[in-house]
């Protein structure tokens, strides 16, 4: 189960109101590459995994994820909540607004809502344990856009935090796809 | 939202802490059978509860799980997201 | 056991490549058609403050992010 603890895993902060990078930090909120999707993505498929390891590493990650996820929504409310409508009008936020105020929801960055089409979930862990490293790569990618689209200094901060979380998680994913080769290779001569 | 320059340093340590923590974690659940990391981990998870206990006492609960004056402190503010953490230093 | 590739030792893949790109042998324990990551082993760890600043605990797994010539501004 999940209980909340209280407190961010980072001091996400920002340093000024980029409203810009708001609008584009909800590619990691509500996008296909997002947070939300990782999260979501790694906690459906640790039900079918076949060694104790990958239960963990996939409920661990995947619970890691909605921690970030929690940022990117602190990210993007501490930059919004102080604009007036015309100014987040201006800065392209104006339907976000009307739709649904200064509160977050979970779409991408150009307000196409989250869906589940944007994971995968499969069975065979060899391909779950791909498909994950790949939203990693993905995610690392969109933060690096995200980064070279500011010069918010804790927006850069924060993100620069983010993404090395992502190189990190590939490793994890590669180590436990190696220990599931092996467990597969090992149960396929057993018969 | 401010919260006072004692607690906000608390706060900052125990992130850190707990960052250490949850690298542990990840690194532990593909290596169970390191027992440097397991040592690391056992050490800062000392060192976690130690911070924990006394930023509860002092300042406010990190879990739900905690005995509370009334009224309940669990609601109180600020909530994470309102805090300032003031990185850029001011 | 499953019957591994293995290699005639005159005949190495990185004689194959373009010389531009290493390609080291990986030994035949490594099979075709599979993808390997290399296993992290513990050396020594950041302390806590500089770890979540970071973004890891292990300097060996930090990639700092150098902006490509054409993503930078100036």
């Amino acid at each position: 189960m999940w209980i909340y603890e209280k407190k961010l895993e980072f001091p996400a902060w920002v340093e000024g109101c980029d409203l810009k990078i708001a609008k584009l930090l909800f590619a990691q909120y509500g996008g296909p590459d997002s947070e939300l999707s990782a999260g979501i993505r790694y906690l459906s498929q640790r039900y079918t995994m076949p060694i104790p390891e990958a239960k963990a590493v996939l409920t661990d990650i995947g619970t890691e994820e909605m921690a970030h996820w929690e940022i990117i929504g602190t990210l993007i409310y501490k930059i919004i909540d102080r604009a007036t409508p015309e100014e987040l009008e201006k800065a392209g936020l104006g339907p976000h607004y009307i739709q649904h105020g200064r509160d977050l929801y979970p779409h991408d960055a150009a307000g196409v809502p989250w869906t589940a089409a944007y994971i995968q979930a499969i069975e065979d862990p060899i391909t779950n344990l791909h498909e994950d490293l790949a939203a990693e790569q993905k995610a690392r990618t969109t933060y690096e856009h995200l980064i070279n689209s500011t010069k918010d200094r804790g927006v850069i901060e924060t993100l620069s935090f983010l993404r090395e979380r992502e190189v990190v998680h590939f490793q994890r994913f590669g180590e436990t796809l190696r220990m599931v080769q092996e467990h597969m290779d090992h149960m396929k001569h057993k018969r | 939202m401010d919260i006072s320059r004692d607690r906000l340093e608390m706060l900052k340590e125990i992130m850190a802490v707990d960052f250490s923590l949850v690298e542990l974690n990840l690194y532990l659940d593909t290596h169970p059978m390191d027992q440097r990391a397991l040592r690391l981990h056992n050490e800062y998870v000392i060192k976690h509860k130690m911070l924990k206990e006394k930023y509860e006492k002092d300042y406010a609960p990190l879990t739900h799980r905690f005995t509370s004056d009334c009224p309940w402190e669990w609601i109180e503010e600020p909530w994470p997201w309102e805090i300032d953490y003031e990185m850029g230093g001011k | 056991m499953t019957k591994s590739y293995t290699y005639d030792h005159e005949y190495k893949p990185e004689m194959l490549v373009a010389p531009h790109y290493k390609i080291p042998v990986m030994g035949p324990e490594f099979k075709l058609a599979e993808a390997y990551v290399p296993y992290q082993v513990l050396q020594k760890v950041y302390e806590p403050m500089k770890g979540l600043m970071t973004g890891t605990i292990f300097p060996e797994l930090y990639r700092p992010y150098i902006k490509m010539k054409k993503d930078r501004e100036d």
